[in-house]
């Protein structure tokens, strides 16, 4: 065999090529959900006759009915509407938190993998302590510093991705950086800014396609738990898990009101969970149940 | 065998060390001035001023830091300056009853999870397997706080089965203490379990294809033994790893599931000094959690040396 | 002659199609048959399904007879109390047949004990005696360890004492010294072969080495897509191989072809199961093919054997 005609390039892995040409089943679904939720979340608060915040006594914890499909709350204000807009602060926070963690956890990923010593041990030293802390514990450390509200929400989230982002990125960079292809690009003289955008950021971006998906999902949880707790999104932005927590005061005689914020949350995470089944599936195989 | 323990147990210090740090860090990051959050709003200025001095927070950052590391080492916390008690004091109470929960939670989890995968890899593909996959599906979307609703709606209030809330401390009445402990430990193990279905059915699908197994079943041994003692032991090793990473879960989640079934234990007293500002306690309280996380998934990690016996007496070793 | 294996148009299919075409093989006590062929030939699939051990989706036609019962009306149960005992596998690449996780002498104990009704104390002895005699130095010791302290050549005789412990009537060994360096291939096949006359009933040699087979069988099959093209005594194969595929892979044995020669190599590739040629399945590579190899060659008997070709047909 020719061994010198065997070409030292990069292999062109091309994700987005790849994943249309295989929508498995899991794919499918998830994406239908998520796709249903988007078109929930902003057609039927704007097409429904009722507001978000509109109270009505007189409509107190009234059951399902033609005009209000999931029931009405405590304060007579209807389920379906709620629980819409509570899908856009969901959405709205776990994408916030995933960019955040990306926005820093790429970077640092990308410089502990391509320079080790000295530089890899000053990044992951700090993020191994933080990943040493149970999520939710992190998360409410955060917000024990920097108080309630949306916004804090999302940086708390944010930070506690952003190691777990940071470690995919490195890996992947390690990986990236013991190949044949880019040894002979070091060997030609390329650039480190060169063989890091043509050689290692293409071959990264599966895996941390796989890890965003399964994030946005568990940040939508973990959203949920934090404002379900009172630490989380303040009163009376209507997120998915502070409805839970007023309306279990009066779950045994409104069940809807909790029933439904809570399986609109699963079907969410769902859809989630299935677009980053069949992503990891297609883009990196070798990763499993990195969860949580 | 001691030699991988002990690498083991001497990585841990630093991350002890860090987490300290970072909790500590708290109180000095709080924007504001924490003495007056931690008194509240009716101290007088001479109370603040008083218990800045007895806080340390009048000398360097690093100095205080060592005096609450030194005090901490030997098992002072501080005060709770609400109520006066030494704030150790709140941490024997609660860490037992977190401690009971998540232990419980971890067996439940680990029967259900690791019963159910093994199931559906051995009849891959049939109605076990389908069952299996949709729960783990499930299982791993649902937010758990809103099961723990569900099974007090259904279980405990409709059916009367479980209390719906409240505990007895097990030296009183294990019977009920544990009683009242059911609908907590299953909500919190729903989430691991379903993880673990599918890390089981994964890991026991790939042993089922091994070479030594095809050989086990070759030299005539039943199929439980071939199935339980060669499969299941060689599938242990990604199981055992999913759920050391799993605890870290299981144990925060109890600031959450310990809030829905007023269930006295560490994760509560987080979550209401949290609310109340109580900078000590919350410091204190963390950082147990933290530890005690840390720890368990050490011993996690030591059990590895059990199970594969290529990790305790290396070759050539 | 008592018949220990019966094989009647052992049908096996899996994947893309056929790995085993109706084949029928016999032996007798005494007998250590080579089964050679090129790898994909079937010949692994053969040994397997002699066991009743095919990968979930195989299917399996034919009979196959084993001390005159049928093994494939056998349920489950009365399968397993066969295997191991009378009849025993040492199965490709030894070290991977070992359990990583177990220590060397609870693997054969437990063999022995899903057999025979002995003390737990009476099969380590029993084990004991075996890895004495397949010669690993201090056995007493090594049955405590675990496979990944054992050398490869060590894992592969303690496989083979596995095997024969309980000295079965038949024993079947996939490739028993493909997995060790040359010195060490060399003592474990002279052992080997003492083991087999004195442990074994019968035995079946899978190699896709001519030398090993040489030196262990008495009578050869070779195998070629899923049929056995030729079948002789040994040292009739070697003097006078019929089959023109069976001359091509003589030839293409650099210790077995003529000295000076260049070592020949078999042009094309074995064929696809999904879609095999007409008539011969060897045409499309045999040198010597002619129209009528587009037909399907009939199996001609000879003194000891037989060979599938129809140019050893009558005329």
């Amino acid at each position: 065999m020719a061994l010198d005609a065997a070409p030292i390039s990069r292999p062109a892995p091309r994700p987005l090529a790849r994943l249309t040409a295989n929508l498995t089943p899991p794919l499918v679904v998830g994406l239908a959900i998520i796709g249903l939720v988007l078109l929930g979340a902003f057609l039927i608060p704007a097409l429904s006759p009722f507001h978000a915040d509109q109270i009505n006594q007189e409509n107190s914890l009234a059951g399902p009915s033609l005009l209000h499909p999931l029931g009405s709350d405590d304060l007579g204000r209807d389920v379906l509407v709620r629980v819409m807009v509570g899908y856009r602060i969901s959405l709205a926070v776990a994408a916030g938190s995933v960019l955040l963690a990306l926005m820093a956890g790429l970077p640092l990923g990308l410089a502990s993998g391509y320079l080790p010593g000295l530089v890899d041990n000053l990044i992951m030293r700090p993020l191994d302590v933080l990943m040493a802390f149970p999520a939710i514990l992190l998360a409410v450390v955060v917000m024990a510093v920097l108080g309630t509200g949306t916004v804090v929400v999302v940086i708390a989230i944010g930070i506690v991705y952003t190691p777990i982002i940071a470690r995919v990125m490195r890996a992947t960079t390690l990986t990236a950086r013991g190949e044949l292809y880019v040894e002979a690009a070091r060997a030609r003289g390329a650039s480190a800014l060169r063989i890091v955008t043509t050689h290692i950021l293409p071959n990264s971006l599966g895996p941390v396609i796989v890890q965003a998906s399964i994030l946005l999902g568990f940040a939508v949880l973990l959203e949920a738990a934090l404002s379900f707790i009172g630490l989380g999104v303040r009163p009376p932005t209507p997120s998915l898990g502070l409805m839970l927590s007023t309306e279990r005061d009066f779950m045994t005689q409104a069940p809807w009101a909790v029933v439904s914020p809570g399986g609109a949350l699963m079907l969410l995470v769902l859809g989630f969970n299935l677009v980053g089944d069949g992503l990891r599936d297609r883009l990196d195989p070798r990763g499993r149940a990195r969860v949580r | 065998m001691g030699q991988a323990i002990l690498t083991r147990v001497l990585l841990v210090i630093p991350i002890l060390f860090g987490m300290s740090v970072v909790v500590f860090a708290i109180i000095r990051l709080v924007p504001g001035d924490p003495v007056a959050a931690v008194l509240g709003l009716n101290a007088t200025p001479q109370l603040i001023a008083q218990t800045r001095q007895q806080l340390g927070l009048d000398q360097p950052f690093w100095v205080q830091y060592l005096q609450w590391l030194g005090g901490i080492l030997h098992g002072d916390f501080g005060r709770d300056y609400r109520s006066g008690h030494p704030i150790v004091q709140l941490l024997a109470q609660t860490l037992p009853v977190t401690f009971e929960l998540v232990v419980l939670s971890m067996l439940i989890a680990v029967v259900a999870g690791v019963g159910l995968g093994t199931v559906s890899a051995v009849w891959r593909g049939r109605i076990p397997d389908r069952v299996g996959q949709v729960f783990s599906t499930l299982g791993i979307s649902v937010p758990d706080f809103w099961l723990g609703m569900i099974l007090i709606l259904g279980l405990a209030l409709a059916l009367g089965l479980f209390p719906s809330s409240g505990f007895t401390p097990l030296t009183d009445d294990p019977l009920d203490n544990l009683w009242h402990l059911v609908l907590p430990a299953l909500t919190l193990a729903a989430g691991l379990a379903a993880v673990l279905v599918r890390i089981t059915r994964s890991a026991m699908l790939d042993v089922l294809d091994q070479d030594f197994l095809r050989a086990a079943r070759s030299r005539g041994l039943s199929e439980r033994a071939v199935v339980l003692s060669h499969g299941l032991r060689n599938a242990a090793v990604p199981i055992v790893t999913v759920i050391g990473m799993q605890l870290g879960y299981l144990f925060g989640a109890t600031v959450v599931i310990e809030n829905v079934f007023s269930v006295p234990g560490l994760g509560r007293l987080i979550l209401d000094s949290t609310l109340a500002h109580n900078y000590p306690v919350i410091q204190a309280s963390v950082l147990v959690l933290g530890a005690v996380f840390v720890l368990t998934n050490l011993l996690v990690d030591i059990a590895y040396t059990v199970i594969d016996p290529r990790v305790a007496r290396p070759a050539g070793a | 002659m008592s018949e220990v294996l019966d094989i009647e148009a052992l049908t096996v299919t899996y994947g893309r199609g056929p790995v085993v075409r109706a084949l029928w093989l016999r032996l007798a006590r005494g007998d250590v048959l080579g089964l050679v062929g090129e790898s994909g030939c079937g010949k692994t699939t053969l040994g397997w399904s002699i066991l009743g051990l095919l990968p979930s989706g195989a299917r399996m036609d034919g009979t196959i007879r084993f001390e005159g019962a049928d093994l494939r009306s056998l349920d489950g149960r009365d399968r397993r109390r066969l295997l191991g005992d009378r009849l025993a596998m040492i199965p490709q690449g030894g070290s991977g047949a070992l359990d990583p996780l177990y220590r060397i002498g609870d693997q054969i104990v437990e063999t022995i004990l899903a057999h025979r009704h002995v003390s737990r104390s009476e099969a380590r002895a029993m084990a004991l005696r075996q890895l004495r005699a397949v010669g690993i130095p201090d056995p007493e010791a090594r049955l405590a360890s675990y496979p990944h302290e054992l050398s490869g050549g060590m894992r592969q005789r303690v496989s083979i004492a596995t095997a024969l412990v309980l000295n079965p009537s038949l024993l079947i060994a996939d490739e028993p010294t493909s997995a060790l360096d040359v010195t060490i291939q060399a003592q474990v096949l002279a052992l080997f072969r003492d083991l087999i006359h004195e442990h074994a009933g019968a035995a079946i040699v899978i190699s896709h080495d001519l030398g090993v087979v040489a030196q262990l069988c008495n009578r050869v099959a070779v195998m070629y897509a899923g049929q056995i093209v030729e079948e002789a005594p040994v040292d009739q194969l070697f003097a006078e191989p019929r089959h023109p595929y069976t001359r091509s892979l003589l030839a293409a044995h650099p210790a077995l072809g003529r000295r000076g020669d260049r070592l020949a190599t078999i042009p094309g590739t074995v064929p696809d199961p999904a879609s095999p040629p007409a008539g011969c399945l060897f045409r499309p590579r045999c040198p010597v093919a002619m129209a009528a190899c587009c037909r399907e060659p009939p199996w001609v008997e000879q003194p000891g054997g037989g060979v599938r070709c129809v140019r050893h047909a009558a005329g």
